[in-house]
């Protein structure tokens, strides 16, 4: 009662010999699921092509200014005539965009999207790859003339060479005597009181909406009001506004010219002063007439002749002395502690120096102090406090804008086109719009289509 | 290479679909070479009652077939329905008359136990189902039978024994071929949509 031993014949027995004609379900699902998952694909495919839709073939999200062209590939992928492919060209980027001239003298000028890499989703596409700068900046060459630029720049952090503003030599070329270390003392004189000024006592956005604390109360014009646009977008944010007598210097120093008024002097040319101090001291005489009799006189004056008392004036000799008195205090002592003021002879009046207060001093760069705000003052402009002339420039170098702008993984944007703008948009030409409205998507599903004529 | 084609980057609704399928394909196929290499060995190792996969069903069928007739034979129930169903006479009768007693329990053991294992009644673990156990379950079989059926027994156990190997055969033989199933289908997507990403490409 034994199974017969399974020999290699009885086991080849055991074998159905027609096995191979019947499919096995493993090899029969292999076949069905080889079909099956091609042939949805082309299904996927096959409703993008009935609907006319393209955006299945795109090779990326657009960026966020064109994203609104994402089904419309017509609009920058342009057919030549007998032409297969449909690439984007030039032209049909300045349809919309003038792309001014880089510099005149420029080697070459490359293809639009060769810098901005479009369908790489929502990037800014201002936002270039430093390559796409440095393929000339390099080794820099100029048509026609030997370059006045760096020659040899490949990136912020390896061969920038320090700003031109804060080069050895350079100097500010303003003329206002001003004297940082001393308004930053502590307890100076304000005017109601002692004060310790800080920078942004004088230094503020032109958007700044904080009031004076040493200047005029009167409010700002409408068009810089900071509620009509966000902070991100408003350019007055961007830059130092000059500083100016009436917005930061009034508080303190108040013009007066005569301990007969309250009022001070206006801060303006001297001739509209003169005519100002003529006009207030007629004035005065017309409402004071005894005065035309002098019987003293103010010892504080500088430099003023002695005077032969009494003595009874006419009310227009009257108003002339007193005019000069004012002058002279103004223009000898106040007005000096500030402007530079020269006394030609042939002239009745003095000359005030332009003050050449210098708006911005990086002509070739970008800067936002309102993308700064968070940084002390300081960190950037460490020799304010200790500075005492008025030539001494207190900008930040290329080193300390390296401490946070490098290339490091946890450090901010270091590329070029962070400071610098490729375009010089002083020369664009202003775009003849030609989008309607409502037929970007129209023309989309006209000329989108694997079959459309017009592709 | 594709990755640095791509900037690494997946871009739009084909080209992330033909990522994906890419990645899927090219882990899928690697994960299959692996197996390719190691799996035949643990096969020849393992199961060396192997068959042709398909034919799987059909050896135990035969199996099936054979434990019929050979507990017919040795109980002498007279259901020789397994002798007939059976393909081939695999085994040796031998007509010799067993204790009524020694008859009814290798019976019960065949029917409650042995048949549905060899039936595969879908338990998941079966008693029968582990080596070890078995070898427990038919030692105490021999116990309770005569000398004279110790023959029959062993040859109850070596059925079981290659149904072991065969369950062991299809279990090895689904991990050895079943990444095909992912792998060849989505090749051939892959193939048609690289198609079409080419086409478009050079188009735009």
């Amino acid at each position: 009662m034994r199974r017969a031993k399974l020999t290699t014949k009885k086991l080849a027995q055991r074998i159905d010999l027609n096995y191979f004609k019947r499919s096995h379900p493993l090899r029969r699902w292999r076949f069905i699921l080889s079909v099956s998952v091609p042939a949805l694909t082309l299904i996927w495919l096959g409703w993008f092509a009935i609907t006319r839709n393209n955006r299945v073939y795109s090779s990326g999200k657009m960026s966020a200014s064109h994203a609104v062209f994402t089904g419309s590939c017509s609009s920058c992928h342009v057919k030549a005539a007998g032409v297969f492919s449909s690439k984007t060209s030039d032209a049909a980027c300045e349809t919309c965009h003038d792309g001014p001239i880089h510099q005149a003298n420029q080697v070459f000028a490359p293809n639009c999207a060769t810098c901005h890499r479009e369908h790489r989703g929502s990037l800014r596409l201002a936002a270039t790859s430093d390559g796409s700068c440095t393929q000339c900046h390099a080794d820099l060459h100029a048509t026609g003339t030997a370059t006045h630029y760096a020659r040899n720049i490949d990136g912020f952090n390896s061969s920038h060479p320090e700003f031109a503003a804060v080069r050895a030599g350079s100097v500010d070329p303003g003329t206002i005597k001003f004297n940082h270390r001393v308004h930053l003392k502590n307890n100076l004189a304000g005017p109601s009181g002692p004060a310790q000024l800080a920078c942004g006592d004088c230094h503020r956005p032109p958007a700044s909406n904080q009031p004076e604390r040493f200047g005029s109360q009167q409010p700002k014009p409408a068009s810089v009001a900071p509620e009509r646009e966000p902070p991100s977008l408003n350019p007055e944010r961007a830059y130092m506004a000059p500083v100016s007598y009436a917005q930061h210097c009034i508080g303190c120093h108040g013009l007066q010219f005569d301990k007969r008024f309250a009022e001070s002097a206006p801060h303006d040319t001297p001739a509209a002063v003169n005519a100002f101090l003529a006009m207030r001291f007629r004035q005065y005489i017309f409402t004071h007439p005894a005065e035309v009799r002098i019987t003293d006189s103010d010892p504080n004056l500088p430099q003023r002749p002695l005077p032969i008392s009494p003595r009874v004036l006419t009310p227009e000799q009257w108003v002339t002395e007193r005019v000069a008195e004012s002058e002279q205090l103004l223009w000898r002592k106040t007005c000096m502690q500030c402007h530079v003021i020269s006394f030609p002879a042939s002239q009745p009046l003095p000359v005030v120096a332009k003050s050449n207060i210098t708006v911005r001093w990086f002509q070739h760069a970008l800067f936002n102090h309102d993308k700064h705000r968070l940084v002390k003052c300081e960190e950037c402009h460490p020799a304010a406090r200790t500075s005492q002339e008025t030539s001494d420039i207190l900008l930040p170098g290329i080193k300390t804008c390296e401490r946070c702008h490098h290339s490091g993984s946890q450090a901010a944007e270091a590329r070029c086109f962070e400071c610098h703008t490729y375009h010089d948009w002083r020369k664009e030409k202003p775009a003849q719009g030609n989008l309607i409205l409502g037929q970007n998507q129209a023309r989309s599903s006209e000329k989108a289509g694997l079959n459309s004529t017009a592709e | 290479m594709i990755l640095f084609h791509g900037g690494f980057r997946f871009g739009g609704p084909l080209t992330s679909v033909l990522m994906i399928l890419l990645i899927i394909v090219v882990a899928s196929g690697l994960f299959g070479a692996a197996l390719q290499h190691y799996m035949p060995n643990v096969m020849t190792a393992e199961v060396q009652k192997e068959t042709i996969f398909e034919q799987i069903d059909h050896v135990r069928a035969g199996m099936l077939a054979d434990a019929d007739a050979l507990i017919s034979s040795t109980t002498g129930s007279g259901d020789t329905a397994g002798a007939k169903r059976a393909a081939r006479p695999p085994i040796a009768v031998q007509t010799v008359p067993l204790p009524q007693e020694a008859a009814a329990a290798l019976s019960s053991f065949y029917v409650r136990k042995m048949r549905p294992f060899l039936q595969n009644d879908g338990r998941a673990r079966h008693p029968l189902a582990d080596a070890g156990g078995a070898r427990a379950i038919f030692v105490e079989l021999r116990t309770l039978l005569p000398a004279e059926t110790h023959d029959a027994v062993k040859s109850l156990e070596n059925i079981c024994e290659e149904e072991r190997q065969l369950r062991r055969q299809t279990r090895l033989h689904h991990w050895l071929h079943g990444w095909l199933m992912l792998h060849i289908p989505l090749s051939f997507a892959l193939l048609l949509l690289g198609c079409v990403h080419a086409f478009m490409a050079l188009r735009y």
